[in-house]
C-alpha cells in the first residue's frame, strides 16, 4: 500500500525537524527560534507538550528549511554543547522521528479491526499477563524518570556548590585587590605583580 | 606442554612454522600456536589486553614470530571500535556490534605486540558484499562477536565503504571472511568444524561426539560477549521457568541432550548445525579449572549443571522464522525440564524445515520426557496439529487453564464464539461527530485539567503507533459506546518507550470514565489481534511553574556578571572550551549520554520482555 501523498509530505517535514531536549521550561518560542536562527533558517518551532508532572523533559521541534541544515546543526550541537536561556545545562539535538509528532496523518488507509476477548478463550490469561506488563512498564518507567531527576539535582546541587565557591575566591581576590591590601603586602615582602 | 616463562602460568606451544628469516635466520615464523589452551593462527581474530578498561581490543594476528633470546611478538592489525571514532563517526549508524578495520598508513594501523598479550580469540566476521567475500551465512552470523565490513583510515580518519587489494598492507584475502571447505580454518570456533562432524553422522557414536566435544572445550575460550548472552539467558530461563513449561514458545527443533550417565550426547541433526549457545561444561572441565574461562561455570546456574552435564543448544539455521535469542531460554528451559524428568535418551527426530512440525519435534521431546512416556510420538505426523501439543502442555503444567482442545484454525475458532460481544468488529468512524459541541470549547490543556479535576480523564496504553486521534475515538464509540470524548495521542520524546504508545482520553463524564476503566480491566480488548488495550486513571496534572528544571545557575552577588546574566536570559550561545560553564557543560553532557543510555538499556529490557509475551501468544494463534 503506498502512503498517502499527504504521509509522505509529513515524511518530509520530519526529516527537516530537530528534536531539541533539556530545555528550560522558561525557553519559549521566539528564544528558541532566534537560538537555532543562528545556524539556519528556522521554518517552524512546535513545543512537545508535558502533561503530566513526571513526564520530565521539555522538548521542541524545529523545523529547518532544509534536512541538510537539520543534520548540520545537529551535529554542530553535539560537538560543542549549546545554552539556550541559562548555563551551563546545554540542549541536546537529535534527528525527530514521526511518532514526536502530535498530529500525524494517516499512512495508509486502513480499517482497525479489533474484538474483545473471549474470557474462556485460551489467550485471555496471555492478554492478561500482557495488560500487567504494560502496566508493569509505565510504572517502572516513571520510576526510572524520578531517579533521573534525582540524578540531575544532584549534579545541579554539586555545580551549585563548586560554583558559588569559585566566585567567592574571585571575589576575594578582586576584595583584596581593591581595597589595597595586595599593595600593601607586595610592598612588605618585597614582590613584583603584574597588573592586567 | 612447555611452559615458557615462570611468571606467566599459561601453557604454550608452538603448532605449524612457516619459516625463518631475521638476522641469522634466527628469528622464527610461526603460522599458529597454542596459548592458554586455545589454538591460533595466523590472521585470525583476538582479543589484546588493555591496561585500564575493561573493553580489549580487537585486532587481527598478521605476523607470528619468535626471537633467537625466546620472546614472542605478534603483529596485530586494529579494529577499531564505534566508540573509539566516535568523533569521526558522527551520525553514521553503526550495528551494535560493528567495527571498523584499520586502513592507511601510519600510527594507529597495527602494534607489534608480545604475544602474552593476547586475552583470547574473538570471531569477526567480515559482512562486505564484495564478491570476493564470501558471504557469512546466518547462523556464522548470530555466533559472530563482532561484525565488519568498513574500515577507517588512520591517516584521513574517515570511514571507507570500498576495500582494494590491500589494507593496510594485508593482503584482502586475509581480511574477507576465510573461504569455506577449510574446515579447521573457516570460523575461528572449532566448534564448527565440529558440527560439520556431527552433520555426517545421524545416530552420533559415543566416541565421536564426545572426543570432538572435548576438542570443543579445550578450543573454546569464554569471551565476554558469548557469557554475556549466557547470562542474559540465565535470567530469561528464569523468568522462563516461571512461566511455565507452556512456554515452548519458539521453535528449537534441534536440541541435544544429554544422558547424565553416560556422559553422552545425542544430537538431533538439521541440514546446517550450528552451535549458537556456547552454555558449556565441557567433559573436559577439569582443565579449565584454574582457568579465567571458569566463568563458563556460571552458565551452570542452572541445575542442569549440578553434574556437570554438557549441554549443547543448537538452534536450525534453516528456521529463519524467529531469530532472537529469546528462543534460547525456551530452549534451555525445554532441556531444562527434560532433564529433570530424567528422561534423557538418544532419539532421532527427522529433519525437515516447516515450524509447526517442529513445533511437534519439540512436544515429541517433551512427550518423551514426560512421566507419561514416549505415548506422543504420534504427533510426529501431523503438522500444525496443536491438538496434541495443547494436551501435552496441559498434562505437563497443571496450572494452565486453558482449554484443551483448540479448533483448527484457531483464528477461526478465536472468532466463532457464541457471545456476540467477542465478535471481532471493525473502527468504522463514529456517528454523529459533528453534532458534539462539547469539545470545541477551550483549549486543551485547560480541558484536560478540568477533566482532571474532575476524574473523567484516562490514559491509554498499548495503542498502535500508527493510530491517530480520530482512531482512537471511533474505537471508543465502537468499544464502549461514547460518543462524547476527545482524543489526544502523546508524542514520543527521547526518553519514551519505543514500544508502547499513549493517548489521553477525555471523557464526558466520571461513570464514563469508570466504567471504561473497569471494562478494560476485567476484559481484554485486543487490538489486532496482537496488544490488549490498557487503561489506566490519568496521572497527575502538571504546571509550568511546578515543572522542576535543574542545570540552570546563577550567582547573584557577582556585579559584572549581571549584565551577562540579562542577555543570557534570552540569547544562547555556545560555550567555549576554557571557561568553568564549559567544564560544568560538559559534566551535564555527560549526563545526559549516561541517561540515553540507560533509557535505551530500559526499553530495549522492556522491548525484550514485551515481545516475549506477544509471541507466546501469537503461538497459540497459529
Amino acid at each position: 500500500m503506498e502512503p498517502s501523498t499527504e504521509y509522505a509530505a509529513f515524511e518530509e517535514k520530519v526529516k527537516k525537524t530537530i528534536y531539541i531536549d533539556n530545555l528550560s521550561p522558561q525557553v519559549t518560542k521566539a528564544v528558541l527560534e532566534n537560538a537555532i536562527n543562528q545556524f539556519g533558517n528556522v521554518k517552524d518551532v512546535q513545543f512537545i507538550p508535558t502533561y503530566f508532572a513526571s513526564r520530565g523533559v521539555c522538548a521542541a521541534l524545529v523545523e529547518m528549511e532544509s534536512a541538510k541544515q537539520a543534520e548540520e546543526i545537529i551535529c554542530e550541537m553535539i560537538d560543542s554543547p549549546l545554552m539556550i536561556s541559562g548555563m551551563p545545562r546545554p540542549v541536546r539535538a537529535q534527528k525527530a522521528q514521526v511518532e514526536m509528532f502530535e498530529d500525524r496523518p494517516k499512512k495508509h488507509q486502513r480499517t482497525i479491526v479489533c474484538r474483545w476477548m473471549d474470557p474462556s478463550h485460551q489467550n485471555f490469561e496471555m492478554a492478561r499477563k500482557i495488560k500487567d506488563l504494560t502496566k508493569k512498564h509505565a510504572a517502572e518507567a516513571q520510576y526510572i524518570m524520578e531517579l533521573q531527576h534525582e540524578e540531575e539535582e544532584k549534579l545541579h546541587k554539586q555545580q551549585s556548590e563548586t560554583l558559588k565557591t569559585n566566585y567567592k575566591k574571585y571575589e576575594l581576590i578582586d576584595g583584596a585587590q581593591a581595597d589595597g591590601n595586595v599593595n600593601r603586602l607586595k610592598a612588605e615582602y618585597g614582590i613584583t605583580l603584574n597588573d592586567h | 606442554m612447555e611452559k615458557v616463562n615462570e611468571d606467566v602460568k599459561l601453557d604454550f606451544k608452538w603448532l605449524k612454522q612457516r619459516g625463518v628469516g631475521g638476522k641469522n635466520k634466527m628469528t622464527r615464523f610461526y603460522e599458529s600456536f597454542e596459548y592458554d589452551g586455545v589454538e591460533y593462527m595466523q590472521y585470525d581474530c583476538v582479543y589484546m589486553y588493555k591496561d585500564d578498561s575493561h573493553e580489549p581490543n580487537i585486532g587481527k594476528l598478521t605476523k607470528i614470530w619468535e626471537h633467537p633470546d625466546k620472546s614472542k611478538k605478534v603483529k596485530i592489525h586494529w579494529f577499531f571500535r564505534p566508540e573509539e571514532i566516535s568523533h569521526w563517526l558522527r551520525e553514521t549508524k553503526t550495528l551494535e556490534n560493528e567495527v571498523f578495520l584499520a586502513s592507511g598508513e601510519g600510527r594507529g594501523l597495527a602494534n607489534i605486540n608480545p604475544l602474552e598479550a593476547i586475552a583470547g580469540r574473538c570471531n569477526v566476521v567480515c559482512i562486505s558484499k564484495d564478491v570476493r567475500n564470501p558471504q557469512p551465512s546466518d547462523e556464522e552470523l548470530k555466533a559472530a562477536d563482532f561484525v565488519f565490513n568498513r574500515t577507517f583510515d588512520v591517516q584521513s580518519c574517515t570511514v571507507l565503504d570500498k576495500m582494494d587489494d590491500k589494507v593496510g598492507g594485508l593482503e584482502i584475502e586475509y581480511i574477507f571472511n576465510r573461504k569455506k571447505g577449510d574446515t579447521k580454518e573457516e570460523i575461528p570456533n572449532t566448534i564448527i568444524s565440529t558440527e560439520a562432524q556431527i552433520t555426517k553422522t545421524v545416530d552420533p557414536q559415543d566416541s565421536d561426539v564426545s572426543s570432538s566435544l572435548k576438542r570443543n572445550a579445550e578450543s573454546d575460550k569464554s569471551h565476554d560477549r558469548p557469557l554475556k548472552r549466557i547470562k542474559s539467558n540465565d535470567k530469561c530461563v528464569e523468568s522462563a521457568v516461571a512461566l511455565g513449561p507452556e512456554k515452548m514458545t519458539e521453535l528449537p527443533s534441534i536440541k541435544s541432550k544429554v544422558d547424565k550417565d553416560k556422559m553422552q550426547v545425542s544430537i538431533v541433526p538439521a541440514e546446517k548445525i550450528e552451535n549458537k549457545e556456547r552454555i558449556k561444561t565441557p567433559t573436559g572441565s577439569d582443565k579449565l579449572h584454574d582457568q579465567p574461562s571458569k566463568r563458563m561455570k556460571s552458565a551452570g546456574k542452572k541445575p542442569l549443571e549440578e553434574k556437570s552435564v554438557q549441554l549443547k543448544v543448537i538452534q536450525p539455521a534453516a528456521d529463519s522464522k524467529s531469530k532472537q535469542e529469546d528462543k534460547v531460554p525456551a530452549d534451555v528451559n525445554n532441556l531444562k525440564t527434560t532433564a529433570e524428568n530424567q528422561k534423557n535418551g538418544s532419539f532421532k527426530v527427522p529433519d525437515n524445515k516447516k515450524p509447526w512440525t517442529y513445533m511437534n519435534e519439540k512436544d515429541s521431546v517433551a512427550n518423551s520426557a514426560s512421566p507419561k512416556g514416549k505415548s506422543k510420538s504420534g504427533s510426529l505426523d501431523s503438522p500444525g496439529d496443536n491438538n496434541n501439543s495443547m494436551a501435552v502442555k496441559e498434562e505437563q503444567s497443571g496450572e494452565l487453564k486453558r482449554k484443551l482442545s483448540v479448533d483448527r484454525p484457531l483464528k477461526a475458532s478465536a472468532l466463532s464464539t457464541d457471545k456476540d460481544k467477542y465478535k471481532p468488529f471493525v473502527v468504522t468512524p463514529r456517528p454523529n461527530v459533528e453534532k458534539s459541541t462539547w469539545f470545541r470549547q477551550a483549549p486543551w490543556e485547560e480541558r484536560l485539567k478540568e477533566a482532571y479535576d474532575k476524574g473523567t480523564a484516562i490514559l491509554l496504553h498499548n495503542l498502535k503507533p500508527d493510530y491517530t486521534s480520530e482512531d482512537v475515538q471511533n474505537l471508543i464509540w465502537h468499544a464502549f459506546k461514547e460518543i462524547d470524548c476527545s482524543v489526544k495521542i502523546l508524542p514520543r520524546t527521547a526518553i519514551s518507550s519505543p514500544h508502547y504508545d499513549q493517548a489521553l482520553v477525555l471523557l464526558k463524564t466520571k461513570e464514563a470514565a469508570q466504567r471504561i476503566l473497569t471494562e478494560l480491566d476485567e476484559g481484554c480488548l485486543m487490538l489486532s489481534d496482537e496488544r490488549p488495550l490498557v487503561g489506566t486513571p490519568c496521572p497527575q496534572i502538571s504546571t509550568k511553574k511546578y515543572l522542576t528544571f535543574f542545570g540552570h545557575l546563577a550567582v547573584d552577588k557577582a556585579r559584572f556578571q549581571n549584565q551577562r546574566e540579562d542577555e543570557a536570559v534570552s540569547t544562547s550561545h555556545f560555550s567555549q572550551p576554557n571557561t568553568i560553564e564549559y567544564d560544568m557543560a560538559m559534566e551535564w553532557c555527560l549526563q545526559q549520554l549516561k541517561s540515553k543510555k540507560w533509557w535505551a538499556k530500559f526499553h530495549k529490557q522492556q522491548g525484550f520482555e514485551l515481545k516475549k509475551l506477544e509471541k507466546e501468544l501469537k503461538q497459540k494463534r497459529t
